[in-house]
C-alpha cells in the first residue's frame, strides 16, 4: 500500500514538473522583449528624456533577468560565452559574438567592443559586415585609407592590431563545445525567486506563489488571478457537485426501467443534447431567457463581485447575486450531466447482467433496491475516477460560460489576456489550471485505491 | 451505408453541400448566355470579376439556387428575418416586394448578408480546418504512441555502445545550431557535427572494449509518454488553445495547428493501446519470425488492425475539433475575422439578441453536424468489435 502510495506521488510530482516547464517555456516564448513591454505598463515610473527611458529600460532587463542565461545547462564554444548573448542591446550582442567568433579572444573582444563600437558604427558603418572576417576586412580599409587619423581612430585601430591573432575566418575556439552548469538563470529565477530584490514589486518566485507582473496592466499577476479563478473553480465544482447525484439517479433510473419507451426517448434526446455546443447553448438560454425581448426571468448584466475587500465580503457577493449564475450553471452543467448519465447508464447495464443480480432476485429482493443500493455501488469506482477525469473539460467549459456571460471570471481575464499578448497572466492561468486537474487526478487516485467500497462483499 | 443508417446520409448529404457550394450559394451567375456566347461568370474569381455589360437581346441565365454570396450585404434588407418579415428588393432602382426566387429563407444579419449563405461557406471552412486538424493529430498520435508501445511496456534496453555516440552527436548538433546559425560557416559546421558523430559510432563499435563499462541504459519511452499524455490532458483544452494561439497571428493555418497540437493526446492513449494489445498476439510473434520486419511489419500487420478504431477515434476528433473552432471563432480568436463562420455569427447574435434566427440556426446546423458525427462513429464501432 506504502509502495503504491510513493509511487502514485511520483506521477503527480513528474507531471508537476512537465507542467512547470511548459508553463515557463509559454511564459518566454514570445516574439519580441518582455522588457520592452513592461516599459509601457501604466504605473512604472516613466523618465521623459531618452537617455533616462534607455537607463530605466537596462534596469528593467537586469531586474527581470533577462542577461542571464535560460536554463540550468547551456551550451556555448570557447570562443562566445553564454553571457555574450544575453546584452540589452540586441545589436551590440551580434556584432560582439560575431568579433569573438573570428578573433576567438573573448576578452579582448569585449574590451574592445566597449570602448570603440559605436564610433566604428559611425565611422565606417560596421554595422553592415555580416561576419567577423567583413568586419575585419572593413577595418584594414579603414586603417588603410587613414593612417594618420585622429587619436580616436588610431586608438581604435591599435586595439584592433591587440585582437587580431590569425586570420581564419572563424577562429578554431569557436568549434569547439562548452558545457556550461549555470546555477543563476532564468528558470531560477522564475521558480525560486530573488531573495536579494525581493520587494513588494517583484521576484518571490513561482514556488512561494509570484506569478510574475502583467505586461498590461502591471500589477502582480496572482493579484489578478486570484478571485476569477476561484469563481471559475467555484462554479465547476457547484456544477460537479449537482451533476454526480443527480447523473446517478437518471442513470440508475433509466437502467431500472431499460426496455420502457419513455427511458428509449430520454436516451435518445441525451445523446442528441451531448453534441450540442456549450458556447451555443449558453448563447440560446441567454437570448431566450434573460432578455427583455423574451422571457426576462434573468438579469442581463453581468454580476459585480467586490475584489477589494476580503474573501468574505467576495463570497457575501456571489450570494447575494446569485440569479446571476443560474443559467451559466445550467449551461455548464448539461454536457457533463449527459456524459455521466451515458456513462452510469452503460455500466449499470453490464452490472445488472452479472451473476449476482440474478441471485438477488431469486431470493427475493426488490428490483429498486438491487439496482439502486446493490449494483450502483458496485459501479461507483469507475464512475468517479470518470468524473475526476473530465474535470478539466469542466473547467474548459465553465471559461467559455464565463467569457460568454462576461462573469469576471478566469474567461474573461484569459480571452483579454490573449489579445493582448500579456504572457505572464497566460502561463499563469496555465499553470493554475494544470496544478488543480493534477491535484485532483491524484486525489481521485488516493481514494479509488485506499478508501473504497469492497466490491466483493455485496455480491451474495 | 445502410447498416448505419441516418448519419451516413447525413454526412454524405453535409460533403456534397461543402464541395458544391460555390455552385449553390453564389452571386455571380452560373451560366450566362449572351447572344449566343456561353460564360460562367462564377467561376471568376473576386478581383477579375466586373458587372457584366448588359446583353442586347436580353440574356439567359442560370443562377445558384441561393443567389447570395457571403458577407456580401444587401442594402435592402438588413436585419431582416425569415418568412415571418417583409423583405425588400430593388428591381432596376425601384423598391418592390422580395418576389420568391430572391428570397433570404433563414434572414440575414447586420449587414444584410444572407445566412444560408454563410452557413454554407461557413461549414466548409470549419470542416476543412477540423479534418485537416485531426487528420495532422493523428499522425503525430500514431507516431509517438507507436513509438510509445514498440519500445514499451517497462522499457526496451538501448546498449551504452549506441547511446554514448548518439548523445554526442545530439550535444554536438545542438552546438552547431545555437552558435553557427547566421555564421557562414554553417554548413561546414554541420558536416564536421556528422561526421564527428559517424566517427564516434565507428570507434564505439569496433574499437572500444566495453568490458569495463559495459551496460545498457533502459529508456523509459512508454512512461514518459504517458505522462506527458497526461499532463496535456490535465490542462482544460480550452485554456491550451487560447494561450497557443496567442503565439501566433490569426490564420487559418495557425488554427489548424493548435487544434492538432491540443488534440494528439486520445489519439496517441489509443494507438499505444491498441499497438501494445496487438504485439503480443501470436500472428505478430509469426510474422515478425518469418522475416517481416519494422517498416513492412507496421503497415502489413498492424496497420489494417488499428485502421477501425482509428477511424472512430479520428471521426470524434473531427466533431471535437469544430465544436472548439467554433468555440474560438465566437471569443473572437482563431480564424481572421474577415471570415465568417458559424462562432462569429453567433457572436454577433450576443449582442443583436432581438434577431433570435441568427442563434437558432447556426446553432441548430452546427449540432446536427456534431450529432451525426458522434452517431456515426458510435454506430461504426459497434459494427466492428475487436
Amino acid at each position: 500500500m506504502k509502495d503504491n502510495l510513493i509511487r502514485k506521488l511520483a506521477r503527480a510530482v513528474i507531471a508537476l514538473v512537465l507542467l512547470i516547464v511548459v508553463a515557463f517555456v509559454l511564459s518566454r516564448s514570445i516574439p519580441g522583449d518582455p522588457a520592452q513591454r513592461m516599459m509601457h505598463v501604466p504605473n512604472s515610473s516613466q523618465a521623459a528624456s531618452s537617455s533616462g527611458r534607455l537607463l530605466h529600460y537596462e534596469k528593467l532587463y537586469r531586474d527581470m533577468g533577462l542577461h542571464l542565461p535560460v536554463f540550468y545547462v547551456s551550451m556555448s564554444s570557447l570562443a562566445v560565452p553564454d553571457s555574450f548573448r544575453h546584452f540589452p542591446d540586441k545589436r551590440f550582442s551580434r556584432q560582439l559574438c560575431r568579433l569573438a567568433y573570428w578573433s576567438g579572444n573573448p576578452e579582448k573582444s569585449l574590451e574592445w567592443c566597449r570602448n570603440h563600437l559605436s564610433y566604428a558604427n559611425a565611422e565606417l558603418n560596421l554595422g553592415v559586415a555580416h561576419s567577423g572576417a567583413e568586419m575585419a576586412e572593413k577595418m584594414e580599409v579603414f586603417s588603410r585609407l587613414n593612417p594618420a587619423g585622429g587619436s580616436r581612430a588610431q586608438k581604435m585601430i591599435s586595439d584592433w592590431r591587440q585582437l587580431q591573432e590569425s586570420q581564419p575566418k572563424t577562429h578554431w575556439k569557436a568549434w569547439i563545445p562548452v558545457l556550461n552548469f549555470n546555477r543563476e538563470n532564468q528558470f531560477h529565477l522564475w521558480f525560486f525567486g530573488d531573495k536579494s530584490v525581493a520587494d513588494d514589486r517583484s521576484g518571490r518566485g513561482v514556488l512561494y506563489g509570484d506569478l510574475g507582473n502583467s505586461w498590461v496592466r502591471g500589477m502582480r499577476v496572482t493579484d489578478m488571478l486570484k478571485f476569477p479563478f476561484l469563481l471559475t473553480f467555484m462554479i465547476a465544482s457547484l456544477v460537479l457537485l449537482i451533476c454526480f447525484p443527480l447523473s446517478l439517479l437518471t442513470g440508475a433510473w433509466m437502467a431500472r426501467n431499460r426496455n420502457n419507451h419513455i427511458t428509449k426517448a430520454t436516451y435518445a434526446f441525451l445523446v442528441f443534447l451531448y453534441a450540442v455546443p456549450t458556447f451555443w447553448l449558453g448563447t440560446a438560454l441567454l437570448v431566450f431567457l434573460a432578455s427583455p425581448q423574451w422571457l426576462n426571468w434573468f438579469p442581463t448584466s453581468s454580476p459585480v463581485l467586490l475584489s477589494d475587500a476580503g474573501l468574505m465580503a467576495w463570497f457575501g457577493s456571489v450570494f447575494h447575486q446569485w440569479n446571476h449564475f443560474v443559467i451559466p450553471v445550467i449551461a455548464v452543467a448539461y454536457s457533463t450531466y449527459v456524459y455521466l448519465v451515458q456513462m452510469t447508464y452503460e455500466l449499470l447495464q453490464e452490472e445488472l447482467d452479472k451473476p449476482y443480480v440474478t441471485a438477488l432476485r431469486a431470493k427475493g429482493c426488490r428490483e429498486n433496491t438491487i439496482v439502486f443500493r446493490h449494483a450502483l455501488k458496485n459501479c461507483l469506482s469507475p464512475l468517479i475516477v470518470s468524473t475526476m477525469s473530465v474535470f478539466p473539460l469542466l473547467m474548459g467549459g465553465t471559461i467559455i460560460v464565463d467569457f460568454l456571460f462576461s462573469m469576471p471570471g478566469l474567461g474573461s481575464l484569459l480571452s483579454g489576456a490573449c489579445e493582448q499578448k500579456d504572457f505572464p497572466v497566460i502561463s499563469g492561468a496555465l499553470l493554475l489550471c494544470g496544478l488543480v486537474s493534477i491535484l485532483s487526478f491524484y486525489l481521485t487516485d488516493l481514494l479509488n485505491s485506499s478508501a473504497g467500497f469492497d466490491s466483493a462483499k455485496d455480491q451474495v | 451505408m445502410n447498416k448505419i443508417g441516418w448519419p451516413a446520409w447525413v454526412l454524405l448529404v453535409y460533403m456534397g453541400l461543402v464541395v458544391l457550394t460555390p455552385l449553390l450559394a453564389n452571386e455571380k451567375k452560373l451560366i450566362r448566355i449572351c447572344e449566343g456566347k456561353w460564360s460562367f461568370p462564377f467561376l471568376a474569381s473576386a478581383r477579375e470579376y466586373a458587372e457584366p455589360e448588359v446583353c442586347k437581346d436580353g440574356e439567359l441565365g442560370l443562377a445558384a439556387p441561393v443567389p447570395y454570396s457571403p458577407g456580401s450585404s444587401d442594402t435592402m434588407n438588413m436585419q431582416f428575418c425569415s418568412p415571418f418579415e417583409k423583405q425588400l428588393f430593388s428591381r432596376n432602382g425601384k423598391v418592390v416586394d422580395m418576389p420568391m426566387r430572391y428570397r433570404h429563407w433563414l434572414g440575414t444579419d447586420m449587414q444584410g448578408s444572407d445566412l444560408l449563405a454563410d452557413l454554407l461557406y461557413g461549414s466548409r471552412i470549419s470542416l476543412f480546418v477540423s479534418v485537416l486538424a485531426a487528420l495532422v493529430s493523428w499522425l503525430l498520435g500514431a507516431v509517438l504512441g507507436f513509438l510509445a508501445a514498440w519500445f514499451g511496456p517497462g522499457s526496451r534496453k538501448v546498449s551504452l555502445k549506441i547511446i554514448l555516440p548518439l548523445l554526442l552527436g545530439g550535444l554536438l548538433l545542438w552546438h552547431v545550431l545555437n552558435n553557427f546559425y547566421n555564421e557562414s560557416a554553417f554548413y561546414t559546421a554541420i558536416l564536421f557535427a556528422v561526421l564527428l558523430t559517424v566517427l564516434a559510432f565507428i570507434v564505439s563499435l569496433n574499437f572500444i572494449h566495453w568490458r569495463w563499462v559495459s551496460g545498457s541504459i533502459s529508456i523509459p519511452l512508454d512512461t514518459a509518454f504517458l505522462r506527458i499524455a497526461e499532463l496535456f490532458s490535465a490542462i482544460p483544452r480550452v485554456v491550451l488553445v487560447l494561450a497557443l494561439s496567442a503565439v501566433f497571428e490569426p490564420s487559418i493555418w495557425s488554427v489548424v495547428v493548435v487544434l492538432s497540437l491540443s488534440g494528439w493526446v486520445d489519439m496517441g492513449r489509443l494507438i499505444r493501446a491498441e499497438v501494445s494489445g496487438l504485439k503480443e498476439r501470436s500472428y505478430i510473434e509469426a510474422a515478425r519470425l518469418s522475416g517481416y520486419r519494422g517498416f513492412r511489419l507496421f503497415t502489413k500487420q498492424m496497420l489494417p488492425n488499428i485502421w477501425p478504431s482509428s477511424l472512430v477515434i479520428l471521426l470524434y476528433s473531427v466533431a471535437g475539433n469544430m465544436a472548439i473552432e467554433a468555440s474560438l471563432s465566437f471569443m473572437g480568436f482563431g480564424l481572421p475575422p474577415q471570415i465568417k463562420t458559424i462562432g462569429s455569427i453567433v457572436a454577433d447574435a450576443k449582442i443583436y439578441y432581438e434577431a433570435w434566427w441568427l442563434v437558432v440556426f447556426p446553432g441548430l446546423w452546427l449540432s446536427l453536424l456534431i450529432f451525426s458525427l458522434f452517431e456515426f462513429s458510435r454506430r461504426y464501432r459497434r459494427l466492428a468489435p475487436d
